[in-house]
């Protein structure tokens, strides 16, 4: 909880300086997306080792290797839900005017991105068992989003035409959305943000399952 | 007649090399784009080869042979461990493996704690270890100490409640690899005794050991891997004698 509100803060900071920013709103909006940008990323990079990690479990014992990255997904989400009450007790200090009825409707939201990102821990378990340089990938891959998705950077510089196109169908972008928009906007997502998510759930799962399917039997072979 | 536990079919067992070749997405790209491979290399290793075994309840076989001989690729394999590349493996029983006996140890944890882990790790139900708790603490000996982190230890009082643990409960079929004795001399004597109980409460055991004189004392029939395959099965005395004669 610290780390990603000492984060916000710093930005929130530097922006409210540097840039006259209004201090508040950003701080809220740079830890939302901290919190959750951490959810996805470390899915992917603490993921991609829970197979590697458990190989001495594995080597003895027989079980369904989803478990190790479910393991690691489980307590990334308690590191998020904690995550989400710092973020409510910010809001309530700095700005308690955001709270609404609304901000129920982001409970099914946040559960909908849970579901989506549960399978992103397990393919990047498989891939990262496979290829030893996966997590080296991952992370640039990782960095570059970082930087193209409205984690810290303000949503109206996507808005610009040349990278329009680009926000409207980065699933990190409208997961944040299905975050914030009842959070902090007191309006409801969009059915595009909706549809995105899906989506990108729906393509999560089908390549954790062909990769499982593909490659679990053999997987030990690379411990 | 004695009911088959184990029924090992003509199986082979192919260790894949694509993981030496094609480890990282760097490899892979330029193995699709310029087609390279190394040139003669095979695409496995044949760790067993057209095997085929029966252990029946009651007996108590020793698997003698020398390194890579296949050892450790059967047990596995009969552990569920490897998946075999051709042929059938039927196991009828719960196995219970003796494979490392420091497996799941969280240093940070208390002694308590990881009698938990590593019993979940086994199988134990949470019932079965807090009946089994006592029992553990003082086969290890360690009752002033096992409320203190695992990282105070030293690495006798490890093994002693490692050991202790993977003991405490039998099953159908125990496969032991290579972790017969351990501890100090006084602590060996009562692990030696602990594991004969084992042996015998168990419906059948595969013992895997390089110590001819315990794979003597405790095995019923005895198998000499070389290469994949079975070069002699029988009585201990006569198998261990020709194994004896091929190392001099």
């Amino acid at each position: 909880m610290v780390q990603p509100l000492l984060f916000a803060l710093t930005i929130a900071l530097v922006f409210r300086y540097m840039f006259k920013q209004p201090f508040a709103e950003l701080s809220i909006y740079v830890l939302s997306g901290v919190i959750l940008w951490e959810l996805f990323q470390q899915s992917v990079l603490l993921g991609s080792t829970a197979i590697i990690d458990a190989g001495n479990f594995i080597k003895q014992k027989r079980l369904p290797l989803a478990i190790y990255p479910l393991q690691i997904f489980l307590a990334q989400v308690a590191t998020f839900s904690i995550g989400l009450i710092g973020l409510v007790v910010w809001i309530l200090i700095l700005r308690p005017g955001m709270a609404s009825w609304l901000w129920l409707m982001a409970i099914p939201n946040i559960a909908l991105i849970l579901v989506c990102l549960l399978p992103v821990a397990i393919w990047a378990s498989v891939f990262g068992t496979l290829y030893r340089d996966f997590q080296e990938a991952a992370r640039v891959i990782l960095m570059a989003l970082w930087f193209l998705s409205p984690v810290f950077i303000a949503k109206s510089i996507f808005a610009n035409p040349g990278i329009a196109v680009w926000d409207m169908v980065n699933p990190v972008s409208n997961m944040l959305q299905l975050l914030r928009a009842p959070v902090m906007y007191d309006q409801m997502p969009s059915l595009l943000n909706y549809g995105v998510v899906a989506l990108f759930g729906l393509l999560n799962y089908a390549i954790a399952i062909c990769a499982l399917r593909r490659h679990e039997r053999t997987l030990v072979y690379y411990l | 007649m004695a009911k088959i536990l184990i029924k090992v079919q003509n199986v082979v067992l192919h260790y894949p090399l694509s993981p030496l070749f094609r480890g990282s997405i760097k490899e892979t790209l330029f193995s699709l784009t310029l087609g390279r491979r190394p040139n003669g290399s095979p695409e496995f290793i044949e760790a067993l080869k057209s095997l085929s075994l029966s252990v029946k309840s009651g007996e108590r076989v020793g698997v003698i042979g020398r390194n890579g001989a296949g050892k450790t690729s059967l047990l596995r394999m009969i552990a569920g461990v490897y998946p075999p590349t051709s042929g059938s493996i039927r196991v009828h029983g719960r196995i219970r493996s003796l494979f490392d006996l420091m497996l799941g140890f969280e240093p940070e944890d208390n002694g308590r704690e990881n009698i938990r882990h590593r019993g979940y790790l086994l199988g134990y139900t949470k019932q079965e270890i807090m009946e089994l708790e006592d029992e553990i603490i003082d086969f290890a000996g360690l009752r002033e100490s096992i409320d203190l982190p695992l990282k105070t230890y030293s690495a006798g009082m490890n093994v002693r409640l490692a050991f202790s643990i993977s003991t405490a409960l039998g099953g159908d079929i125990v496969l032991i690899d290579e972790v017969f004795a351990a501890g100090d001399a006084e602590f060996q004597v009562r692990a030696q005794e602990r594991m004969r109980d084992i042996i015998k409460t168990s419906a059948c055991m595969i013992l895997v050991s390089h110590d001819l004189e315990t794979i003597s004392d405790n095995c019923t029939r005895v198998l000499w891997l070389d290469n994949g395959g079975i070069l002699a099965d029988g009585k201990p005395g006569d198998v261990i004698d020709a194994y004896s004669e091929s190392l001099s």
